[in-house]
Order: C-alpha cells, then sequence, then structure tokens
C-alpha cells in the first residue's frame, strides 16, 4: 500500500510540475501558442489559475508521499489527497489546451491509484463525513464561479471560497471557530454579489450543509486514525 | 448520528415503531431523501458554478474582446485613429469596416461580406456604420494634431472604397465627444419618464449642417403613432424567416462565440437588469423564435414605451451612398453628444428595414407611407431613427474586434 502511495505521490508531483511549467507557458506565451494553449482570448491569468491548480496537486502528492514513507494515510487525508489530484487535473483542462493533456491525464491516473489503495475506508471516511465533503466542494464552486471577475471580487470569491472549504474541517479544533469562517466565507461574499443569483445561491446551499456538518461531526471524529492505510 | 446510525434505526417520527419486519424505516427514507436533495443541489451548484465561468456571469466585458474600449488611446500613430473609428456605432455591431494606413492618410473601406443581407438589402445599415467609423476618426485625428479632410465615395471604380481621410497636420483638438468615444454605448434598456428640454433638442438638431437634416418625435401623440410602427416593423421583421436568420446570425449566446467574433449582439448589450442578465447566462441559450419573440417584447413594452423623444435623420435619398455615409457621421456626432450629456440613445431601424425589404422584392410598401406621413416632408426621407431618453442603468460595452484585425 505504501509503495503505491509512494509511486501514485512520485508521479502526481511530477504531473504537477509540467502542469505549472504548461500554465508558465500559457500565461507568457498563449498568444503565440493558440490551440496549443486553447485558442483563449486571456491565456495569461488562465495560466496563471493553471500555475496554482498544478501547485496544489504537487503540495498534497507530495504530502502523500511523505505520508507513505511513515505509516501511510488515513482516510480522511486519502480523500482530501485524492480530491487534491482530481479537480485540478479535470479544470485545468478547460483553462490551457493541449499544454495540459499530459499532466492532467497524469494527474487522473493519479488520483485513481490513491483511491484504489484503499477504496472502502474511503467511501466510509466520505459517507461519515458527507455535509462537510460536500461544503468544501461548494466552496471550490464559489472560487470557479468567481474566477473570471474583476481581480478585487475574483480576489474575495477565491478566498471566500477557501474559508468555506476548510471551515468543517476545522470543527476538531473550535466549533466557534469553524462557524467563524463559515459564516465568513459565505454572508459577506453572497450579500455583494446578489444579483449573480448563482453566488448567493451557493453561498445559502453552504451555509446549509456547513452548520449539517458542524452538527453532524463530533470534534473528536477528525481525530488520527490509528488504523491509517 | 451517522447516515448509517439513521438508517439504522426504526423508531417512527411520531414515536412509533416500526411493524415488525420493516426493512426500511421511515425516518431512514427521509434521511436517505434530505442527503440525496443535499447532493442533487450540490451537483447543480456546481453544473451553474461552471456555467458562470464559461459564460461570464462575473465579469462579462473582462475579456479580450472588450479591450479595444479600455486600450484605444493607447495605439500610437494613425492605428490610434482606427483604434477610436472601432469603437463607433454599427447596425447589430456587424462592424462592416476595414482600414488602410497610408504615409498621410486613412482609407476607409466596406466589407460587404458583414451586410446583414436581407435586412440591409441596399446597404444603408452599412454606409451607415462607415459613416459613424469616419465621424470617430476624424474626431481623433483632430485630437491627434491632425486636419481631417474627408472625400466620401473616392474612385468609383472602387465602390467598397467608402472614403479616403487625408491627414495633413492640424492643432490638437481633444473635444467633449473626442473623449466620450470610449462611453458610448447603445443602451436597449428602460428610459426614465422624464422627456427631453427643447434646449437639449435645438443643441443637437443644430449638429446637422446642410444635409442631412434631423427631425424629433416628441409629443405623446406622435411618440404612440411612431411606437405603434416602430412594434408592427418588429413583428414584421421576426415574420419574415430570412429577415430573422440574417438579423440572428449576430447574436453572440456564449462568452466563446464573443471571444471568437469580437462582434455582435450580446446578452449584457440588452439593457436587462443585472439579475435578469445573471439568470438569462445561467439558462441554455435561446432560439431563433424565442430571440424573436423577446425583441418584439421588448419593442412594446420597454423601447417604445419609455422613449422620451424619435430622432430622425433625413436625407434626399437614402440610398445614395454619400447621404448615406453623410448619415452615419450625423449619428455617431449624435450619439457622442449624448454621450457627453448622459442621456441614453438606442438605434431603431426596424421601420426602414421594411421599407428596404419591400423596396428590394418589389412589394407594395407597409410601412414607407405611414412613416412618411408622420415625418411630414415631402423633400426628405428617413435614413435612420432613433429612440432618446434618461437612462435607468448604464450602457454595456459590446465586443470589439481590435485595430490589427480591421486593417488591410
Amino acid at each position: 500500500m505504501t509503495n503505491r502511495d509512494r509511486a501514485a505521490g512520485t508521479v502526481g508531483v511530477a504531473a504537477g510540475v509540467l502542469g505549472i511549467v504548461a500554465g508558465t507557458a500559457a500565461a507568457l506565451w498563449g498568444h503565440d501558442l493558440g490551440a496549443w494553449a486553447g485558442d483563449k482570448q486571456d491565456p495569461a491569468p488562465l495560466g496563471a489559475l493553471t500555475v496554482v491548480l498544478a501547485a496544489v496537486a504537487v503540495c498534497v502528492s507530495a504530502a502523500q508521499r511523505q505520508a507513505a514513507r511513515r505509516r501511510g494515510l488515513p482516510p480522511g487525508h486519502r480523500a482530501a489527497v485524492a480530491a487534491g489530484q482530481l479537480i485540478p487535473a479535470l479544470l485545468g483542462f478547460t483553462t490551457v489546451g493541449r499544454l495540459w493533456w499530459i499532466a492532467g491525464a497524469a494527474l487522473t491516473a493519479t488520483a485513481a491509484l490513491t483511491i484504489s489503495v484503499a477504496p472502502a475506508p474511503l467511501g466510509r471516511a466520505v459517507r461519515q463525513h458527507w455535509p462537510a465533503v460536500l461544503t468544501s466542494a461548494l466552496g471550490a464552486f464559489l472560487a470557479l464561479a468567481g474566477a473570471t471577475a474583476a481581480v478585487p471580487l475574483m480576489t474575495m470569491a477565491i478566498l471566500s471560497g477557501a474559508l468555506i472549504a476548510v471551515a468543517p474541517w476545522q470543527v476538531v479544533r473550535s466549533r466557534r471557530l469553524a462557524l467563524l469562517l463559515l459564516m465568513a466565507g459565505s454572508v459577506p461574499l453572497a450579500t455583494l454579489t446578489w444579483r449573480t443569483v448563482i453566488m448567493p445561491l451557493t453561498a445559502a446551499l453552504a451555509l446549509v450543509t456547513g452548520t449539517m456538518a458542524l452538527s453532524h461531526q463530533h470534534p473528536t471524529a477528525h481525530r488520527p486514525n490509528p488504523t491509517a492505510t | 448520528m451517522t447516515g448509517q446510525e439513521a438508517a439504522g434505526r426504526s423508531t417512527l417520527a411520531d414515536g412509533g415503531r416500526e411493524p415488525p419486519g420493516a426493512l426500511v424505516s421511515r425516518r431512514g427514507v427521509l434521511h436517505a431523501a434530505g442527503v440525496g436533495a443535499l447532493m442533487a443541489a450540490t451537483a447543480g451548484a456546481g453544473l451553474l458554478s461552471y456555467r458562470a465561468y464559461d459564460n461570464r456571469v462575473l465579469g462579462a466585458d473582462r475579456s479580450g474582446a472588450f479591450d479595444g474600449w479600455r486600450r484605444w488611446r493607447d495605439e500610437p500613430g494613425l492605428r490610434g485613429l482606427v483604434a477610436a473609428a472601432s469603437l463607433a456605432a454599427s447596425p447589430h455591431n456587424t462592424q462592416p469596416w476595414s482600414f488602410h494606413l497610408g504615409d498621410n492618410h486613412i482609407d476607409v473601406y466596406a466589407d460587404d461580406a458583414r451586410r446583414m443581407g436581407s435586412v440591409d438589402p441596399y446597404a444603408r445599415e452599412l454606409r451607415l456604420g462607415l459613416g459613424c467609423a469616419l465621424e470617430n476618426l476624424v474626431l481623433a485625428g483632430q485630437a491627434r494634431g491632425f486636419d481631417p479632410q474627408v472625400t466620401l465615395c473616392p474612385d468609383t471604380t472602387r465602390p467598397d472604397l467608402a472614403a479616403r481621410v487625408d491627414l495633413p497636420s492640424g492643432a490638437h483638438n481633444e473635444t467633449a465627444r473626442y473623449r466620450a468615444i470610449g462611453r458610448r454605448h447603445t443602451n436597449r434598456g428602460p428610459y426614465r419618464r422624464q422627456p427631453i428640454s427643447d434646449a437639449i433638442l435645438a443643441e443637437l438638431t443644430s449638429l446637422a449642417t446642410g444635409q442631412p437634416t434631423l427631425a424629433w418625435i416628441t409629443s405623446e401623440h406622435d411618440r404612440l403613432a411612431m411606437g405603434q410602427l416602430m412594434v408592427e416593423a418588429a413583428q414584421a421583421v421576426t415574420a419574415d424567416t430570412d429577415q430573422s436568420r440574417d438579423g440572428f446570425a449576430w447574436f453572440r449566446a456564449s462568452a466563446d462565440a464573443i471571444n471568437a467574433h469580437k462582434d455582435g449582439l450580446t446578452l449584457d448589450g440588452q439593457g436587462l437588469s443585472s439579475l435578469v442578465t445573471a439568470v438569462a447566462k445561467l439558462l441554455p441559450s435561446t432560439s431563433r423564435a424565442a430571440g424573436d419573440a423577446f425583441w418584439v417584447d421588448q419593442t412594446r413594452t420597454v423601447h417604445t414605451r419609455t422613449a422620451a423623444a424619435y430622432g430622425l435623420i433625413l436625407v434626399p435619398d437614402p440610398r445614395d451612398p454619400v447621404h448615406q455615409l453623410d448619415g452615419g457621421r450625423l449619428l455617431q456626432r449624435i450619439h457622442l453628444e449624448v454621450t457627453v450629456r448622459g442621456l441614453a440613445l438606442q438605434h431603431m431601424n426596424q421601420i426602414t428595414e421594411r421599407i428596404d425589404r419591400d423596396l428590394s422584392l418589389g412589394r407594395s410598401q407597409t410601412f414607407g407611407p405611414r412613416l412618411a406621413a408622420l415625418v411630414g416632408r415631402s423633400d426628405q426621407q428617413v435614413l435612420t431613427a432613433f429612440r432618446l431618453g434618461h437612462p435607468v442603468r448604464e450602457g454595456r460595452r459590446s465586443p470589439r474586434r481590435p485595430a490589427p484585425e480591421v486593417l488591410r
């Protein structure tokens, strides 16, 4: 199991680095690269977004390699690593065209390998924390919907999405902190962007699932699992 | 409580117990339904978020197709004049122009591939657009220290050569109308119920020197009659399959289409509220029939109902290329002056489109005599029409081809 995690982590880091190179190339020479960079009108910001996504994949894959050297990944962490590999892999296909194909395919395969190491405990972990998983997904959706906005609003959407995504997982530290993060991520953004329909709806849904996650999860639920796989 | 625990319990909501042998408790079913609904809602939010990202619900005018509005003053030399000309009004935002830069002149060409077929059989609107571009070009030339001299249709052997603009040195003259070039947008939204003062109308009228001339429709009776004519003409255009198709071909329903073409009409340019625009962009693209119905409805309920005044540009012969180009210059001049004064303007060509259509098919005129009766001038005919008013909301930017794409 640890060997497969080590392999997945290594491939994930390599694919992520390739993705960073692809994003950088699109950001710097996107107009000259044409169809290779997806024929985008604004290759620079999309290239920068790709670099950020690929960096996330590199970070989680590196963490996966490190964990493999020790005693393995707990199921919840495994789910987070798989998400950190799969979500950038899929989003990257919409940002920099063919430049992403190899990195995206490799990261998708890496995510599949990460899941295949221990699918049953991972599935149990996701089922156990489903409101938190949904809340994190909604945070990511908010960041995605705001990715084309003007820089101040885009920054706010990404920060708000990040706050919402991490909020339910902070319940082990403090329920009050988790609630504060959830409110800070959803209420100001929903208020500011109420005319866009999608942002307030998503933020309101995140409030519902986030509140459920906070009442659903016992503070001890995230303590390290001694039977990590 | 976990889902498994909840599913495993057999206690009923009313405090009773499940009948012996029941496989699934009512509470378990309700719990599963709740979880399923939340997952479905989250999946829906994911799809709509991607749609919002892909169709630019936020930051609609931040893509490269709108760079012309932000950078039109930055282009060096004669390209700067072309950048200004590229921001002019044109029918359905077709931008039917191209430019050739000489050493000290610019040639303005008509791009007949961008003429709207059955909507514009005599190239009336195409040349109106070219005239609008010419006016911007002249204003930009004056602002950059030239003394632009315009010759319309300079070569009878080259019908696509609409004008030559010679650019000898002159005084720097940066006018308010020049500065308004980057703020001028067609406003298809509702206007306030507030009349345009006679003084403003008189000043706008004074922008017409000689031919073409300008006429206003301001009385309630005449505005109602004109509005009715506009609605009927819009209905006739949409009922004419060729005109409907040729007009709808210039509607850009998605961000991808806007970025690919950098021209045409967009949802953001329809003058709708932010909320309605966002919903429209999240929904699937509209069909031609739905788009036609929407336009007729907007014409009836917004465009004609809230117009404070109608303006008409009159010429002796609306099918004469020189009159068309001159009329376009006047139209752009008026639109820029209206922008300077914080007013709103929308071009409304459906009546003249029907007049030209009937003429091109050899049919009897349906709209010509009624429009002529409204104008009351036997020596002049309507070249184009527009409505004027105090805006409820600002007009939005339209996509533009940048200067390098319109040079030949």
